[in-house]
């Protein structure tokens, strides 16, 4: 019998457990933390959620297992049917945005699940987000299936039913609070961490080769102190900017990053002798470093942010993107620089 | 939270727009208003290129360049370079 995790197999039907278990707030964790970042897919299909007859509303989501979870805590007592489109596992947005999540793959599951015998409606529930990649005029010419958006938000699925199948302007909001920005920092640090390693490999040689040390125990001692302020350039940009978000000044991301870089340069510059920058020409080098990585990481957080656009983004990639690599460049020049001018 | 002005490709063609509403539904960023049972574009910088309004629409009277605001995506290969349950 092949069946996913969550379901036991019926024929063609599955049945989606009502229940979220500590399986599944584990899994969770494991996305939001970006340990487990694939096989968070769930198989795509029609599901029985409850009891549901052929009265019951039929709602539309992504084969995300987060997507899933976030419509069953939705659907709470309510009995319904349950439409998994082939997402590749990506959530409702991201694939609407792409396509997957999309008016062919919509209408091929009507189709593969013959939607048409297990209700007597042809009402199908999608979430708003899905809007982006899905044709709903196409859907009804093609299958009769008429397309309601829901709310932004399937805990608000309830009242949206409730009132006769419409949603309020907080509904149809996407918000993208403290709460929101907060849990997509983890994966965002993770991510970029890797560039945080690429400068303690250059500290590893920088400390041996150069200032000649050959005590294992000391050189990375010594490396790990040069990493401190970069790495502390990276959380400005992944962590201060996307937590201050609305407070920071400027409305491109790439100055946000730049002016959270700013004001931690100032107030960590005391403290670089001790960090090993005892040169002026050390000190310019790794502020250099510690501004460009918290301006670019903070542009990167337009990915996750849920308020940028296409034309904006790409706005400031042309304006800042070559003098930021020209600054990066730069202290490094001026770093080794220092070496010369001792 | 408002994002850099004057970029969006937004526009509404007032002359085919037959107030169906169907943007002011789908629209997650609340661009559009009605006012006197028609559709208008109330804050276009709000507008993040999501396409929603425009697939939906049945007349053709709405266009965007559509396209993810994620600058990994657009450094990238010009598609969006997530994995499996990015964003």
């Amino acid at each position: 019998m092949e069946c996913c995790q969550t379901c036991s197999c019926n024929n063609k039907i599955m049945n989606l457990s009502k229940n979220i278990f500590f399986k599944d707030r584990f899994f969770w964790f494991l996305a939001r933390t970006g340990i487990k970042r694939t096989g968070l897919s769930i198989k795509p299909g029609l599901y029985r959620f409850a009891n549901p007859d052929k009265k019951s509303e039929v709602f539309v989501t992504a084969n995300y297992r987060l997507s899933v979870d976030a419509l069953k805590i939705g659907l709470k007592e309510l009995d319904a049917w349950v439409l998994i489109l082939d997402t590749k596992g990506i959530n409702v947005w991201c694939a609407a945005g792409k396509g997957t999540f999309g008016t062919e793959e919509l209408i091929r599951q009507i189709y593969n699940n013959n939607l048409t015998e297990f209700t007597d409606h042809k009402r199908l529930i999608l979430p708003q987000l899905g809007a982006s990649g899905v044709n709903s005029n196409e859907i009804f010419k093609t299958t009769g299936f008429k397309i309601y958006y829901g709310p932004v938000r399937a805990d608000d699925i309830k009242k949206y039913i409730s009132d006769n199948y419409n949603a309020d302007e907080k509904m149809r909001t996407v918000n993208f609070n403290f709460s929101d920005r907060l849990k997509l920092i983890p994966v965002e640090l993770k991510l970029s961490i890797k560039y945080v390693f690429f400068f303690f490999v250059f500290f590893l040689l920088k400390n041996y080769f150069v200032s000649g040390e050959k005590n294992i125990n000391m050189l990375f001692i010594n490396s790990m102190k040069n990493i401190i302020p970069v790495f502390g350039g990276l959380l400005s940009g992944t962590f201060v900017t996307p937590v201050f978000l609305p407070y920071i000044p400027f409305r491109a991301f790439f100055l946000k990053g730049f002016f959270t870089g700013g004001v931690y340069s100032a107030i960590i510059y005391k403290y670089l002798d001790y960090f090993g920058y005892g040169l002026i020409l050390q000190k310019i080098g790794v502020i250099l470093w510690i501004i460009v990585i918290s301006s670019l990481s903070a542009l990167n957080f337009t990915g996750c942010s849920t308020y940028t656009s296409s034309s904006g983004v790409k706005k400031e990639i042309r304006i800042f993107y070559k003098p930021s690599i020209f600054l990066l460049v730069t202290g490094f020049l001026f770093y080794i620089s220092a070496f010369f001018n001792k | 939270m408002e994002y850099l002005k004057n970029v969006t490709t937004l526009e509404l063609i007032k002359k085919k727009c037959i107030n169906c509403k169907k943007c002011f539904d789908v629209c997650p960023r609340r661009v559009f208003v009605i006012n006197n049972q028609k559709i208008h574009i109330a804050d276009k910088d709000k507008c993040i290129e999501c396409g929603a309004c425009v697939i939906n629409c049945p007349v053709g009277a709405l266009s965007v360049d559509k396209g993810v605001g994620c600058a990994s995506a657009i450094l990238g290969d010009g598609s969006c370079g997530c994995v499996d349950g990015c964003c």
